[in-house]
């Protein structure tokens, strides 16, 4: 085991500039002010349904996508994609009960002015811009004006709920610009023939049943203008290469390959060299688990590499830590009365921090300078030590937490909830990772174990957070080997999921090896889908339970795959 | 039967083929016949339909861009039947999997091992489908006593398409326009003039594409199946003081965006409907009515569709494991009404898919070959008010034994259905304008109604498992002349009886073009259904005012121009 250094030694590389940026606000930013401007003053004259909050935010996107399969196009947009959407959030009441509390006892779709989704001209006309605004925000006053009314109700006769905390944190107001971030400029038809070969070398081996690649490149840009003075501008570009294979066992399971990659531009993308030796990786898994074993439900050792230990974190802890988890009815709110006792064994940390532009050289798709709520996002360290410090927020406190630390986000339509950005696992005691297979070994052995797992791969999971249900987790992994304590060679199994409770699995772990890989994905709840990264060292756990995963059951085709003709 | 089934299993035509995706799609025909589950049938008919769809969307809205794409697609659809004509794995719905069985997508440009793979597992996941779904209905039936059992599948002759059909449409063109700042200054057209005008919406937009769909089958089959339509829609949303939406809509159809009307057309048009629409929206709210009322331009048509042609199209409902009465669609009340009267005796009705023009107006519903490869057919559906012919596909029902090409399909995920394509109306005995409103008149006071109603635009709709007709254009007759708006009023009975009180029509046949859904439904979605209609006059309508509730006004004027 070797020492490390605190989980802040982490923020070398930033990527964001340390000067706010010197853009100027998009033109269409008057008309929505004054369209804002008119409908506040309007709405203040209601006295028994006073609007306290309004925000409206647009988001730009510009895209440009291609994919292939088998060396051929599959879709080639002849005009870029460009969209604009309205996003409106009004609130009623005041900032310790609007219209926006969650109703106790009963279940409430409702979305009462919390966030709408309408499509937005792409020119900057400022009477089609204004008039949809205005049309917006009346909707959404409709909502939100309707909800309060059943938010008070709800309160008469509802018991002091446990967290009393506001229902929106006051936050000093933010005026800032982003530069223009136009689309990456990229020669579309040497990607065009890119992904022709690179599809192409999928083609005619018979496992590969379906198979694609695509690139999509994308200059997003978002404006936020509120009634609290904020006005932010912001920009960003992305480019994102992904592989998909998949083929089916004779016993009828579904198996698949993914290959995500997230660079800021498609030129920080790997070579096409490179590309290719990951796609004939992919392909080559996925072979050797068509014709690999199916797993057993198994209880025992396990090192979780490190791209599947990050996985494995941001589900299992990630997702509990969310501010809003800990305060509503409905929550299990694992961690809520925590704060300040040991939750991980005492040798991790875990920090969540949007500013962090990289790690190790590898670009972090979570990385960004204000929130989806205009709060400028900062680090904030999870848990310390093994200790509980904080919770992930956004502009909804949480006991003892009133102010935002910058994590509210959301997908357009969605209200912003607390979110990861670059979630980060260190270990304060680590050990070469070189040492896995002995130190895995002798565990085995230990417990007396035909076998331990080595998990390399985990495509994602989900998890169950709220009351009533059960309080369990599952992690799907996809690369899963069975490591022999006899030096037989490893061997790859499929047809498992890792099986857990919270609590229990998180205090399992027993050791970190001194890697460090980043997972970079986009994760999806109820705020709809953001970008996220997380990272984490390879981590040993001394009792990981699987169980057998569902098989559809479906043939394989019954007749032998076409073959190429001359 | 069974020497039919054989002879439909006949070897490919040998006219050597052009494209390379037919090729491969003929080679995995070929090998298909060799699909056997262990104790199942082997199919009995195997169709793969190519769909190539150049698309562009553009849409303005008060003057400004919303958005546009220009979207190319290709498609295969494979379609695998297994049992027999009289009974096959057709017509029953299966469950949620059946939506996407069969469809893959395919490269943009011709490859031969590719279409290849796709057709390998589209038709493998359509059979082995095919066979659960066929065991699946023979359990339902089984349940059941058959009265008069129809088959399953209808004979229908190979046809054979030269290279050169083979290759039609060519590529999507869009003309010299540059659509998307045309569809800006025709949107700016709906803008509001002064800020008291409270328009909500004013949209133009340009749907325009190229379908070219190939289809080839086991039954020896190899043709073009050409599409293409360009269309502007143009729509406004006005809310009146009371809260109530007003909402009207209005579209231009060609076969290409150069046949579109050209920009002072739809600048006319645009502000023509802002009148209208303006004036419905400071218009009187209608009060109960019965009484005579004349159906022109667009709503006539629209009742026609309505009223008679979703009723006149020969879909048996779909079948599923748990229906007792079918819930695969509704079953015509015209059924087992062949030879009887179902409309006013002055009312004759035909549908003519080789039809490209009448009065010198284009038909734009029209075809060679329907969606199943069957040569399009006139049909004689209505004479002299006595349903006389059925529109029918390759899906048999009780009154239809054979095609007569008008199965018509939406899109790649949608089976083909009995549907209209170009649609004539006529009245016996027909009376121009002047003589029609004289008509109107004498009607309405033999109905003591002092001001009869004229419509001019109707919207259908489902609603509590009926239909909600409204009337969104309509004026009362005033005993001088002038018309007086009015709004909010919808059918207060919807029936295809309610055409048994037509009196009288127009000698102007007005053509109106809709997109139209295999349901029968007005679907953007949908395939081009063109009807050619006079004004008609029905002695008796019921009319109520629309069902609440309506939305409050808004807070606030809309942003001063």
């Amino acid at each position: 085991m070797s020492p490390a250094g605190p989980p802040t030694h982490l923020r070398t590389e930033p990527c964001l500039p340390p000067v706010p940026g010197t853009g100027e606000l998009p033109p269409l930013a008057p008309a929505i002010e004054a369209e804002l401007r008119r409908f506040y003053e309007r709405t203040q004259a209601e006295a028994s349904a006073r609007v306290y909050f309004a925000s409206v935010r647009v988001l730009e996107l510009h895209r440009f996508s291609l994919t292939a399969s088998l060396g051929g196009l599959l879709e080639d947009d002849l005009i870029d994609d460009r969209q604009r959407f309205l996003d409106v959030v009004v609130r009623v009441g005041d900032h310790k009960l609007d219209s926006t509390h969650p109703m106790r006892g009963r279940a409430d779709f409702d979305p009462g002015g919390r966030g709408r989704q309408v499509p937005l001209p792409i020119t900057d006309d400022p009477l089609a811009v204004r008039t949809t605004v205005w049309r917006a925000l009346d909707d959404a006053y409709d909502e939100a004006r309707r909800r309060y009314l059943k938010v008070r109700a709800n309160a008469l006769i509802s018991a002091e709920p446990e967290d009393q905390s506001d229902d929106f944190s006051m936050e000093p107001p933010v005026v800032h610009a982003e530069p223009a971030a136009p689309l990456p400029v990229l020669d579309r038809d040497v990607w065009r023939a890119r992904l022709m070969a690179l599809s192409a070398r999928l083609r005619g081996h018979p496992v590969v049943l379906d198979s694609s690649v695509r690139l999509q490149v994308r200059a997003d840009h978002r404006l936020l203008i509120t009634t609290e003075g904020t006005r932010l501008g912001s920009a960003a570009t992305s480019a994102v290469l992904s592989a998909d294979v998949s083929g089916r066992t004779r016993d009828g399971m579904e198996l698949s390959r993914h290959l995500v990659l997230w660079a800021p531009t498609p030129a920080q993308l790997p070579s096409e060299s490179e590309l290719a030796a990951r796609i004939d990786g992919l392909r080559m898994e996925l072979e050797a688990l068509v014709a690999a074993p199916l797993a057993d439900a198994y209880s025992g050792p396990a090192l979780l590499e490190g791209r599947a230990a990050a996985v494995f974190f941001h589900e299992v802890l990630g997702h509990r830590l969310e501010g809003h988890r800990q305060r509503e009815d409905s929550e299990s709110g694992t961690f809520a009365r925590r704060v300040g006792q040991l939750i991980l064994p005492p040798f991790l940390n875990v920090m969540d921090d949007p500013t962090l532009g990289q790690l190790q050289g590898v670009a972090l798709s979570g990385c960004y300078r204000h929130d989806d709520e205009g709060v400028p996002s900062r680090p904030v360290l999870l848990v310390e030590h093994g200790v509980l410090r904080s919770f992930l927020l956004s502009r909804q406190p949480v006991r003892g937490f009133i102010r935002s630390n910058g994590h509210g986000r959301h997908d357009v339509g969605h209200l912003p909830v607390a979110r990861q950005g670059n979630l980060v696992v260190t270990a304060d005691r680590t050990f070469p990772l070189a040492r896995w297979r002995e130190l895995l070994i002798a565990e085995v052995k230990r417990q007396r174990k035909p076998y331990g797992l080595r998990i390399a791969e985990i495509s994602g999971g989900f998890t169950q957070t709220q009351r009533g249900g059960v309080e369990g987790l599952k992690v799907l992994p996809q690369l899963v080997y069975r490591v022999y304590p006899d030096g037989r060679p490893d061997e790859l199994v499929r047809g498992v999921d890792v099986i857990a409770t919270p609590l229990t699995i998180l205090s399992h772990v027993v050791a970190a090896a001194d890697d460090l890989a980043v997972f970079n994905g986009s994760c999806g709840a109820e705020s709809g889908w953001v970008p996220v990264s997380a990272s984490a060292p390879s981590l040993l756990i001394d009792q990981l339970e699987v169980a057998r995963a569902a098989v559809e059951g479906k043939r394989p085709p019954l007749l032998p795959p076409p073959k190429e003709t001359p | 039967m069974t020497g039919l089934i054989l002879s439909l299993l006949a070897a490919m035509p040998v006219v050597p083929l052009d494209d390379p995706n037919l090729v491969a799609l003929e080679a995995e025909i070929a090998r298909a016949r060799h699909l056997q589950l262990p104790g199942a049938p082997p199919p009995y008919f195997i169709a793969l339909v190519q769909h190539q769809e150049d698309r562009f969307v553009a849409t303005a809205e008060l003057g400004a861009l919303l958005g546009m794409s220009r979207r190319r697609l290709r498609t295969l659809h494979c379609e695998v039947r297994v049992g027999d004509m009289r009974q096959d794995s057709s017509g029953f719905l299966g469950g949620m999997d059946l939506v996407d069985v069969g469809i893959r997508q395919l490269p943009l440009r011709a490859d031969a091992l590719a279409v290849r793979w796709d057709a390998w597992q589209g038709i493998d996941a359509a059979y082995k489908l095919s066979v659960e779904v066929l065991n699946r209905k023979r359990g339902k039936l089984a349940e059941e006593q058959q009265v008069e059992p129809v088959d399953d599948f209808s004979p229908a002759p190979a046809v054979v398409m030269s290279n050169e059909e083979l290759a039609q449409p060519g590529p999507l063109d869009l003309g010299p326009a540059n659509w998307p700042e045309r569809l800006q200054r025709v949107s700016a057209a709906l803008r509001p003039s002064t800020s008291e005008l409270a328009i909500e919406r004013g949209t133009a937009m340009l749907d325009a594409y190229v379908l070219r769909r190939t289809l080839v089958s086991t039954e020896g089959s190899r043709l073009a199946l050409p599409h293409r339509l360009a269309a502007v829609h143009l729509g406004l949303e006005v809310r009146a003081e009371d809260g109530m939406a007003v909402v009207l809509r209005r579209s231009f159809y060609a076969a290409t965006p150069a046949q579109l009307p050209d920009e002072p057309q739809l600048l006319t048009a645009a502000r023509e409907l802002r009148n209208e629409a303006l004036a419905m929206a400071g218009a009187r709210l209608m009060e109960p009515y019965d009484g005579p009322v004349l159906f022109e331009r667009e709503a006539a048509a629209q009742l026609i569709q309505l009223l008679l042609l979703r009723h006149v199209a020969a879909n048996r409902p779909l079948r599923s494991a748990f229906d007792t009465a079918g819930d695969g669609g509704e079953e015509s009340p015209f059924v087992g009404r062949l030879g009887r009267r179902v409309a006013a005796p002055i009312l004759d009705v035909i549908d003519d898919p080789g039809l490209h023009t009448i009065g010198g107006e284009p038909l734009l519903g029209g075809y060679e070959y329907d969606d199943e490869g069957v040569r399009g057919q006139r049909v004689q559906l209505i004479k002299g008010g006595v349903l006389v012919g059925w529109l029918a596909s390759r899906r048999p029902s009780r009154d239809t034994r054979l095609s007569n090409g008008h199965g018509r399909s939406s899109s790649v995920s949608r089976w083909p259905q009995a549907a209209p394509s170009n649609v004539i109306v006529r009245v016996a005995r027909p009376l121009n304008d002047l003589a029609l409103r004289r008509r109107l008149q004498e009607e309405a006071r033999a109905a003591q109604v002092r001001m009869p109603l004229i419509v001019r635009r109707i919207q259908g709709q489902k609603r509590d498992g009926g239909l909600a007709v409204r009337l969104t254009s309509a004026v009362f007759l005033e005993p001088g002349g002038q018309e007086q708006p009015v709004r909010g009023g919808e059918l207060g009975w919807v029936s295809p009886r309610l055409l048994r009180s037509l009196v009288a029509g127009g000698d102007r046949l007005r053509v109106h073009t809709m997109l139209v859904d295999e349901d029968g439904d007005a679907n953007a979605a949908g395939f081009p259904v063109s009807i050619a209609c006079p004004p008609l006059l029905l002695r008796d309508v019921e009319v109520v005012r629309e069902r609440g509730p309506f939305p409050r006004p808004r807070l606030l004027p809309p942003p001063a121009p």
